[in-house]
């Protein structure tokens, strides 16, 4: 997904362009790590720009400081902690499933509602990744549209509450569990990077539904 | 017969196909759906150890003995293929019996495309089958063209794809000679247009630079095609560079290029139920006559490269293996269908 650039003048612009893009990098951060990917935890700018977006948030008490910097793992050690923790693994799959649907619900129910949120909003699967709605970063990065929809609204002054309520509701209803399975079996891997990713998403899935609910 | 100048070549990764048959399907609703091809099932997933589709076609002879003659076998008979299945469809849906009829094929079969679907051979508990999708060769020496008395089977020179080209002369041949010369057995009669009719490699897709259907709808990603000299491809480097993926019954001498990466298997357990790693479930004899002699270099090299990535080291192997950017499946293929509109 692609969204154009946005100029945001003041706090509560600023504040909803900072949500947004925290969504998009622990997006990325969820998918299979690219050498560019890789590159950028090991040389810390990825926590670099984590922490500038927190340091903007309209809440506070979120840190970095646990994605760890100038990670020492190769390229292919990076690589293989993601593959044992999320693809495969023990005799029942993977320690943890970025797929939600594999947390329970059904796994048709759960797929159709998510696609009927991203249909809602204009999104179509990407035919060049093939993959299920499902993941946990094209979750993300469905919260990455709404809050920079939320976020243009805003700037071009017309009404934001559908997006307000979508994020909320998507929050409510799918992202906020998921993530919080995520962290409870990610996070006490100790795993460097993808523990504390998992760690910083979901307080920062907590903090933005609680803010929602409160808008 | 003209050499062909490049050779399009499949690899099947037996180990990933899971015998869903999509590929059959895809490949059934393109290009067979047509009145008398309801035998024809020109891409088909066989269970192995099995006798396969048709019925016992490994024994049926065709392709080149020793000295590299022709060697013609017998031609798959209807009764090889098994009848076409018609459903009893208007007595289920309206003949008013309610719970007394079920849905089932008018008369048995007698045998089918995947007759014996998940039939597992080995003794309890070292049960064990695989996967194997089966298509035309598309060989380098071809044995139908070379049967065929009226030269209406060609190797294309651009791309080596074994096409029949003249359905006219084809229609004039009284014996399905073309049949009798292809050990797999790959080519089909119509017996409502007396013509012989095979696996085109989905020629009209890939002029268009789009895949063959069964490569591109493969959901397990399993199947490769692309040119076999592209020392870049994963083609190439599968069957050249890595040598793990291998030709079926390369004995027959016809060089045929579809090729598959063998399949490994959980280890045996032995009479306490404890698993034995010392040996293999499925008996390296049953896929070396399948494959050959380097059938035990080529699962050597799979295990060497899997135990380097679980060390956390890179194998280029693995990788290509994996294939988690499905296009690269696709060879030079990549446009997709819907973009491309017929001539």
């Amino acid at each position: 997904m692609k969204t154009d650039r946005l100029e945001l003048n003041g706090p509560e612009q600023t504040q909803i362009g900072s949500r947004s893009g925290l969504y998009s990098l622990i997006s990325k951060g969820f998918r299979f790590p690219t050498p560019e990917r890789y590159e950028s935890v090991k040389s810390g700018q990825f926590a670099d720009e984590v922490q500038q977006a927190l340091a903007q948030l309209p809440y506070n008490g979120l840190k970095a400081d646990p994605l760890g910097r100038g990670t020492g793992l190769s390229y292919e050690e990076f690589q293989s902690h993601y593959i044992e923790l999320f693809d495969v693994g023990g005799a029942h799959g993977p320690p943890c499933f970025l797929y939600e649907a594999e947390s329970g619900g059904g796994r048709m129910k759960v797929m159709e509602e998510i696609l009927r949120f991203y249909h809602h909003f204009g999104l179509r699967l990407s035919t060049e990744r093939r993959d299920r709605p499902d993941h946990l970063a094209s979750e993300l990065e469905f919260m990455h549209l709404l809050t920079f929809k939320e976020a243009e609204s805003l700037l071009q002054g017309k009404e934001r509450g559908a997006y307000q309520k979508a994020e909320r509701d998507f929050l409510r209803f799918h992202l906020n569990d998921f993530v919080a399975t995520v962290a409870e079996k990610v996070g006490g891997t100790g795993v460097p990077f993808y523990s504390g990713l998992a760690q910083l998403s979901a307080t920062f899935c907590q903090r933005e539904l609680a803010h929602l609910q409160a808008v | 017969m003209p050499k062909s100048e490049r050779q399009i070549a499949f690899v099947v990764d037996l180990n990933k196909c899971m015998g869903c048959h999509t590929c059959t399907i895809a490949c059934k609703t393109l290009w067979t759906n047509d009145k008398g091809m309801d035998h024809m099932w020109w891409m088909k997933v066989n269970t192995l150890p099995g006798r396969g589709y048709p019925k016992d076609w490994e024994k049926m002879g065709g392709g080149y003995d020793g000295d590299g003659k022709l060697r013609l076998g017998r031609a798959a008979a209807a009764e090889d293929y098994g009848k076409p299945m018609e459903f009893n469809y208007e007595e289920v849906f309206f003949g008013g019996k309610g719970n007394a009829v079920h849905l089932a094929p008018r008369e048995s079969p007698g045998w089918g495309p995947n007759w014996e679907e998940d039939i597992a051979s080995g003794e309890y508990p070292n049960a064990y089958f695989f996967y194997m999708p089966r298509l035309c060769n598309h060989c380098t020496r071809p044995a139908c063209a070379e049967a065929c008395p009226y030269d209406a089977i060609h190797k294309r020179v651009e791309d080596g794809l074994v096409l029949i080209v003249d359905s006219e002369k084809c229609e004039a041949c009284p014996t399905p000679v073309c049949m009798q010369g292809c050990p797999y057995k790959e080519i089909y009669k119509n017996p409502l247009r007396n013509v012989a009719q095979k696996c085109n490699g989905c020629l009209p897709r890939m002029e268009q630079e789009v895949a063959p259907a069964c490569v591109r709808q493969c959901p397990g990603r399993c199947i490769w095609v692309g040119f076999l000299d592209d020392a870049e491809g994963p083609v190439h480097k599968l069957v050249e560079k890595w040598k793990v993926a291998l030709p079926l019954h390369a004995e027959f001498g016809t060089k045929p290029n579809v090729y598959y990466v063998p399949p490994l298997a959980p280890p045996v357990l032995n009479g306490d139920g404890e698993v034995d790693e010392s040996k293999p479930r499925i008996p390296t004899e049953f896929l070396r006559s399948l494959f050959g002699p380097g059938i035990d270099g080529a699962l050597d090299r799979l295990k060497e490269e899997m135990e380097k990535r679980r060390r956390k080291e890179s194998s280029e192997l693995v990788d290509i293996l994996i294939a988690r950017r499905w296009q690269e499946l696709l060879g030079p293929f990549v446009k997709d269908p819907s973009e491309v509109r017929p001539s």
